[in-house]
C-alpha cells in the first residue's frame, strides 16, 4: 500500500499539467498564477478580475532596471503590434517588484511609453509579494548592495493569461516578439 | 618654406605617441583597441538609469582592460553586467572589461553594459552624448554615444528587422 501511494504522489508531480515547451517558451507548472490587489498607473484599485475576459500578457520588473525590463516591455509591445487585428483581446501587464521607488505617478510616466494599453502596477510591499509570490517569481531588493540605487535581483519571464485567468503560457525573456505574437496568436 | 613645414609637420606626427582619436559615429581609437557601436537606449520618463553597449577589439598582441567610464549625462557611470541564476536576473558591478586581440568584447542587452546612474536628463533617441573609456595600458578616449529608441536592442545602422535575437 506505502509503494502505492509513493507511486501515486509521483505520478501526479510527474503528470502535473505544465505550460507548453519550444522555442521561447519554459514549460512551468500550469496552475502557477494567482490573483494580485494592487494599483494601477492611473492611481485605480485593480485586481485580476478587472480582465475576466480578457487575456493578460504580464512580466515583472522595476524602473530603475535600463536593460531587462525595457527589453522585455519591448518585446511585449513589439509582439503585440505583430498580432494586428486580435491585440485588443491581450491586456498587456507590468507588475513591479520595486513599490517604494515604483509609485503610480512613477510609472505614469514609464508605462504608455512601452505600449499606450500597457497597465503597470504597483501598491504596498506586501500586496506586492502576494502578487510576486503567485506566479512564483523570485526577487530580492539588493540594498545590501546600494541602500539608495539597489538592484533587484529578479525572474525575467512573461506570462499569458486566458480570460479566466488560467496560465497558458510562459515567455523566457529572449523570446523574439515575432515569436510571442504567434504562440499568443494560437490562442485568440 | 612650405616643404619645411609639411617635413616638420611629419616628423611631430611619426614621434607622436599613440593618439586618441575620436569621430562622429560611436567610433573611437586609442592605442591598440578600437571603439565601434556606441548606442545607448532612450530613457522612458525620468527614470534615474540608462545603459550604453559598444563594441571593443584590440589589434595586435596585447590584452587591455576597460576599467573606466565617465560621462557628463550622469551622476554614476559603471561597468555592470548580468548573471543568469536559475532563471534569476542579477545585475551587478563589474571591475573590468577585458579587451582581447582576436576576441571583441561586446557590450550588448542583457550582458555587460555601462550603467548610467542618475541621468542629468532623459536619453532621447537621436541624441548623441560623450562617454570616456579609460583602458589599463591604452589610456583613455572620448566615444560619441548615439541614442536609440526605447528598448532598442541593437542600433539603429544595423537594423535587421525580422531577424530577432
Amino acid at each position: 500500500m506505502a509503494l502505492l501511494a509513493v507511486a501515486i504522489i509521483l505520478g501526479d508531480k510527474l503528470l502535473q499539467p505544465r505550460t507548453p515547451e519550444g522555442p521561447g517558451l519554459v514549460a512551468l507548472p500550469a496552475k502557477i498564477g494567482g490573483p494580485f490587489d494592487l494599483t494601477d498607473h492611473r492611481g485605480q484599485a485593480v485586481t485580476e478580475a478587472d480582465f475576466q475576459g480578457s487575456f493578460a500578457l504580464l512580466t515583472f520588473g522595476y524602473r530603475s532596471c535600463p536593460d531587462f525590463c525595457p527589453t522585455n516591455l519591448a518585446t511585449m509591445a513589439q509582439a503585440l503590434d505583430e498580432l494586428g487585428a486580435g491585440h485588443d483581446r491581450v491586456a498587456p501587464l507590468f507588475l513591479t517588484l520595486d513599490p517604494e521607488r515604483d509609485t503610480a505617478a512613477a510609472l505614469a510616466d514609464y508605462a504608455p511609453l512601452f505600449h499606450e494599453r500597457l497597465t503597470a502596477l504597483t501598491g504596498t510591499p506586501d500586496r506586492v509579494a502576494e502578487a510576486a509570490q503567485g506566479f512564483r517569481v523570485i526577487y530580492k531588493l539588493r540594498k545590501d548592495i546600494d541602500p539608495v540605487d539597489y538592484p533587484v535581483d529578479h525572474s525575467t519571464y512573461t506570462y499569458l493569461m486566458d480570460p479566466d485567468w488560467q496560465l497558458l503560457a510562459v515567455f523566457r525573456h529572449s523570446v523574439t516578439p515575432e515569436r510571442m505574437a504567434a504562440v499568443i496568436a494560437d490562442y485568440l | 618654406m612650405k616643404p619645411l613645414i609639411a617635413a616638420f609637420a611629419l616628423l611631430v606626427l611619426a614621434a607622436a605617441p599613440a593618439t586618441a582619436m575620436h569621430h562622429g559615429k560611436g567610433l573611437a581609437k586609442v592605442g591598440n583597441i578600437k571603439i565601434e557601436q556606441a548606442w545607448a537606449r532612450a530613457t522612458p520618463g525620468k527614470v534615474p538609469n540608462g545603459a550604453a553597449y559598444l563594441t571593443l577589439s584590440a589589434e595586435g598582441e596585447e590584452t587591455d582592460r576597460l576599467i573606466a567610464v565617465a560621462s557628463p549625462v550622469a551622476k554614476r557611470v559603471e561597468l555592470h553586467t548580468h548573471l543568469m541564476e536559475e532563471g534569476v536576473m542579477k545585475m551587478r558591478r563589474i571591475k573590468a572589461i577585458e579587451v582581447a586581440p582576436g576576441s571583441p568584447s561586446v557590450l550588448k542587452p542583457g550582458g555587460h553594459h555601462v550603467m548610467l546612474m542618475g541621468l542629468q536628463a532623459p536619453l532621447k533617441q537621436g541624441e548623441k552624448f560623450p562617454l570616456t573609456l579609460t583602458f589599463e595600458r591604452a589610456g583613455s578616449v572620448e566615444v560619441m554615444v548615439t541614442v536609440e529608441k526605447i528598448g532598442a536592442t541593437e542600433p539603429a545602422a544595423h537594423d535587421h528587422s525580422g531577424h530577432g535575437s
